[in-house]
């Protein structure tokens, strides 16, 4: 069976028979073959880092694997893949983060907040999340808001955004970043601060 | 909540949330994908790219998209052979077939970028040592998962989430109610999932009988007064809520929250009180 006359579908469709096999093996491969570049590609333009990448990239093939079985041909698989691919980049940043903080935690001795104010936030402060979106949207030019959406929102380096975004000032992201973070503060700073929150 | 000290919030954690499963009326982010675009008609495209032009998140996931549909167009060729090389040692399940060596992917057909090559297969030991590279390494994945949902989940999972706090779910996380509360809820509230033109909510007893379901166009969803009158105190419950597409498609799904009556003082309790 020459698998390359195979629609994604058909290739899924062998790769999770139940009874697996060298068929299923092969389908998996050639999934992988039509689409591992790709993966690298966006990867690397995620991370701007090759280690980063490589790391991002096995993190997604072996999401890939695990759930395979679950995709119902809803949608394209190269949408499907894509949508793991950035679920797993930003829970991969996001995870980091958390590392981070907590490690400048430790350092600075977090101040405790009341945890009914982190649960109130959620529910209660929908009208401040929404201040949020709408400061992005109307304070902020598009591009810095671009760059803290993709920042702060998807968890990218500053260097991978300037490369993403073409971006030709010297100093790339940093200054639409200082200049978001300036626009948002004014609005949002002396608040912030009364919810025990740091800028 | 535990007593455990909750972390500051930051300007990051406020944009994170603000935009947590997509700001109001945002489509999801694979819509921008070429492929997903090429699917619309021309107005249902013109209106989603006026929408990014003025919407920041739906803007730099159109530029994330963007560079999906890229490829490794633009990326260094030793970069991207470099990852290539990583990924055929480290993910051998996807990467190494049982088979003969296959023939290159067309192009044109596949969508495989043209610079790209196939190398020939390893064998049957390479790759079942392989896949015990690739068990432990996924344990230790799954492990780190769990590690870091326990220490930094907010609020805690299930069973126990947190008195009024979200329980994040797969990507529809629900708001209330969880945990204990004191009245029997008249609603159930959620976060409206970009991309969703509905929902299907459940309401189940804990052996999972399904006591209630419904489809609602947006959250919250009023519990009807004969269901709410079922509900009984001292007696937990869980509901979920699965966000649907225009054609009925699961767009994503909530975890099950589960939620209890707080039970009414006992009469001599009552009394003791009583002056």
């Amino acid at each position: 069976m020459d698998l390359d006359s195979l629609s994604d579908e058909q290739l899924i469709a062998r790769a999770v028979e139940a009874d697996g096999g060298d068929d299923a093996a092969a389908a998996r491969a050639a999934l992988f073959e039509r689409y591992h570049r790709k993966v690298a590609g966006w990867c690397l333009r995620f991370c701007g880092d090759r280690d980063e990448a490589a790391d991002l990239a096995q993190e997604v093939f072996l999401r890939v694997h695990e759930r395979l079985g679950s995709f119902r041909g809803e949608s394209r698989f190269s949408t499907w893949l894509y949508t793991v691919a950035r679920r797993v980049a930003i829970n991969r940043g996001e995870a980091a983060r958390r590392r981070q903080a907590d490690s400048l935690d430790d350092e600075a001795v977090a101040e405790p907040v009341d945890p009914a104010a982190d649960a109130e936030s959620a529910v209660g402060n929908a009208q401040v999340l929404a201040a949020f979106r709408d400061a992005m949207r109307d304070d902020l030019e598009p591009l810095e808001a671009k760059v803290l959406y993709l920042h702060y929102v998807d968890g990218m380096t500053l260097p991978a955004i300037t490369e993403l975004l073409a971006l030709p000032n010297r100093s790339g992201a940093k200054a639409y970043v200082v200049g978001g973070r300036r626009k948002l503060e004014r609005r949002f700073g002396a608040w912030l601060s009364r919810q025990g929150g740091a800028w | 909540m535990s007593d455990e000290t909750t972390p500051r919030r930051e300007l990051a954690d406020w944009l994170r949330d603000a935009y947590a499963g997509g700001a109001a009326g945002c489509p999801p982010p694979k819509a921008y994908l070429a492929d997903e675009m090429a699917a619309l008609t021309a107005e249902e495209r013109s209106r989603l790219e006026a929408h990014a032009a003025s919407c920041p998140a739906c803007s730099a996931e159109r530029e994330l998209a963007r560079a999906f549909d890229a490829g490794e167009t633009g990326a260094a060729a030793e970069d991207v052979d470099f990852i290539t090389a990583r990924l055929r040692r480290e993910a051998a399940p996807l990467a190494t077939p049982a088979a003969a060596p296959a023939k290159p992917a067309e192009p044109a057909r596949t969508g495989m970028p043209s610079g790209a090559r196939v190398v020939p297969f390893r064998g049957r030991t390479a790759a079942a040592r392989t896949w015990v590279r690739f068990a432990a390494a996924a344990v230790l994945v799954v492990a780190a998962g769990l590690t870091v949902r326990t220490f930094y989940a907010r609020p805690p999972a299930l069973p126990a989430p947190p008195p009024g706090g979200v329980v994040r779910g797969g990507e529809v996380e629900l708001v209330a109610p969880v945990a204990e509360v004191a009245e029997p809820p008249r609603e159930l509230q959620w976060l409206h999932v970009a991309g969703a033109t509905g929902y299907r909510v459940r309401l189940l007893a804990v052996d999972d009988t399904v006591l209630w379901e419904t489809k609602a166009g947006r959250p919250p969803v009023l519990l009807p007064a004969e269901v709410t009158a079922t509900l009984q105190r001292g007696v937990s419950y869980t509901w979920s809520v699965e966000a649907l597409t225009a054609d009925g498609a699961t767009l994503a799904r909530s975890q099950p929250a589960r939620f209890r009556i707080r039970p009414l003082p006992e009469a001599s309790e009552a009394e003791e009180d009583t002056p």
